[in-house]
């Protein structure tokens, strides 16, 4: 009973800890032409859950998601929203069938996040730090 | 004798239509179930490079529980064990504009004696996001009260396949869940401290009159004259801590016939909902409290006016961090009447316990539990008309559910 309670407190307090020590595998890129230079995770983690949805220029942002099982989404997830999948699973279904929001447009590879970019002033994603990246802006991320 | 073969024949016959009936239900779902799954599976595949800002978004669920109580029925014939928990909707998004879109949801559901399969729009909404702090939905639209009123119909994006009663009970689905009229909503960024986020609303209400009808009560006539209100939600930067205030004042106005003589009531009503959650890597802990006042006012010396002011809250926990597996947990309470609010029948505590499986990414399956004290939740329409405070007041209902979605 002891160590069952031991494993569950253990379990608790694992939650609290830092979970952002792991090495940041992916880039966030944002069109070429926004002046957003600069992010903060939380910042970032308010854009991907459409809580804010235009740049400081009142252009309309249009987050761009890899797919669910993407290694590189789930290190996203990870790292800037801090939260699991299924909590983001959930928070989406929740703003679809209450007709408010829908989830940012998934995109299959890095390319196409990076075409989209390329294309869309208002565009913002992620992609793995091996991706080609020409032609659009590199965001750096400010822990602080 | 011959009385004793006709109550006979009336149950054989009884059991013989809800066999009927059941296979019915059984053939249907499984023919709705099939769909979803296929149609799901088709869009998935073509969801991700196909999806453009031109085109139109759909989404549905379809979801299917099986009940089981002891001692009392709740929500339908659950002591026998009960199929009559039926859920589906279906919605379209249409995005005009980049700060234009229209959208509807339509939503069939049986419950027991609820919905009946009557399909209604549950949402219906023309969405124009003119700045970040003022935009407007006009429609219907749903009503934020809480922090998953919104979301009580479709159970795809919560873990429990009940959300508290005391605070989201089903019966009262007709006045909490959408409005007609117009919502004003906008978004406050504070820096550091997060952001506030506000939604006003204003309208009247889409009322289901067999919602208010009973055997021994035929309303004829239902009348929402307004129904306003809005919420008021604080979120930390890191979206951990969030906070909100909601309220809802509306009046439902009924014609009703009783024992053959007709009269009118007025219930004037104003719901406040005070909320928190908190948020860890794996956890959502989450705690609401409200309070209701309802007045009535009739024309009818049955009836003496009157008004009063029950209480609700629960505590949650959800655990997220098990790959396709939340177990959670919660304890939620009611009080009709809080000048009295341990009388027999006029109180109810619930603890929940329930675990969802995602088998895939767009079918789940949950099991859940209640342990019941009070009987404040029950229907004494579906237990044999007995009086609430007459019900055993220590019971229990299991409840198995599986939804498919995309």
């Amino acid at each position: 009973m002891f160590r069952f309670i031991c494993c569950i407190l253990f379990l608790f307090a694992s939650q609290f800890s830092s979970g952002d020590q792991a090495s940041q595998s992916f880039r966030v890129i944002v069109n070429a032409h926004n002046s957003v230079k600069s992010l903060k995770p939380a910042a970032l983690s308010e854009i991907f859950l459409k809580k804010v949805v235009v740049w400081p220029d009142e252009m309309i942002i249009q987050p761009l998601d890899l797919p669910a099982d993407s290694a590189v989404r789930i290190q996203f997830t990870d790292t800037i929203h801090q939260r699991s999948m299924a909590w983001i699973k959930n928070y989406w279904q929740q703003r679809i069938f209450s007709g408010k929001e829908l989830p940012p447009r998934e995109m299959k590879t890095d390319e196409d996040v990076i075409k989209f970019v390329m294309t869309h002033q208002g565009a913002i994603g992620y992609v793995s730090d091996k991706a080609d990246l020409k032609d659009v802006t590199i965001l750096s991320i400010d822990p602080k | 004798m011959k009385n004793i073969r006709s109550e006979e024949f009336n149950h054989k016959e009884r059991i013989f239509m809800k066999m009927k009936y059941f296979k019915i239900d059984i053939i249907l779902l499984l023919i709705m179930f099939l769909f979803v799954q296929s149609f799901s599976q088709k869009l998935w595949a073509e969801d991700d490079d196909s999806r453009s800002s031109d085109s139109v978004d759909t989404h549905g669920f379809l979801g299917q529980a099986f009940t089981k109580s002891i001692q009392n029925n709740y929500l339908n014939n659950s002591i026998l064990g009960s199929f009559e928990f039926t859920e589906g909707g279906f919605n379209l998004t249409k995005t005009l504009a980049d700060n234009f879109k229209i959208g509807g949801q339509l939503f069939v559901y049986r419950i027991g004696t609820l919905g009946n399969f009557a399909a209604q729009f549950d949402w219906l909404t023309a969405d124009y996001f003119w700045k970040e702090q003022l935009s407007f939905r006009f429609g219907r639209n749903k009503i934020p009260m809480g922090f998953y009123n919104e979301v009580s119909d479709a159970d795809t994006g919560r873990a429990a396949v009940l959300l508290p009663q005391s605070v989201y009970p089903l019966a009262d689905r007709n006045f909490l869940f959408a409005q007609d009229g117009v919502e004003l909503y906008g978004n406050f960024r504070l820096g550091s401290p997060g952001r506030i986020e506000y939604r006003l609303y204003g309208g009247t209400l889409f009322y289901d009159l067999s919602a208010v009808s009973s055997s021994s009560i035929t309303v004829s006539q239902t009348n929402v004259p307004y129904v306003y209100g809005g919420r008021l939600l604080w979120e930390s930067q890191n979206s951990a801590l969030r906070a909100a205030l909601s309220g809802q004042s509306f009046q439902l106005n009924l014609n009703y016939t009783i024992a053959g003589i007709t009269s009118n009531i007025q219930l004037p009503a104003t719901l406040a909902l005070g909320s928190v959650e908190y948020n860890t890597r794996n956890f959502t802990f989450t705690g609401e409290y409200g309070q209701w006042w309802v007045g009535f006012n009739s024309s009818s010396s049955i009836f003496p006016a009157g008004s009063v002011i029950s209480d609700r809250g629960y505590v949650q926990v959800d655990y997220n961090g098990i790959e396709k597996i939340i177990p959670g947990i919660y304890y939620a309470v009611l009080h009709s009447d809080i000048t009295n609010p341990n009388v027999p029948g006029g109180f109810q505590n619930d603890v929940a316990t329930y675990v969802r499986f995602d088998v895939t990414k767009n079918w789940f399956c949950k099991v859940e539990y209640h342990s019941m004290n009070g009987t404040a939740y029950l229907d004494p329409t579906i237990n044999n008309n007995q009086a609430l405070s007459a019900l055993n007041p220590n019971w229990g209902i299991l409840l198995l559910k599986t939804t498919a979605y995309f």
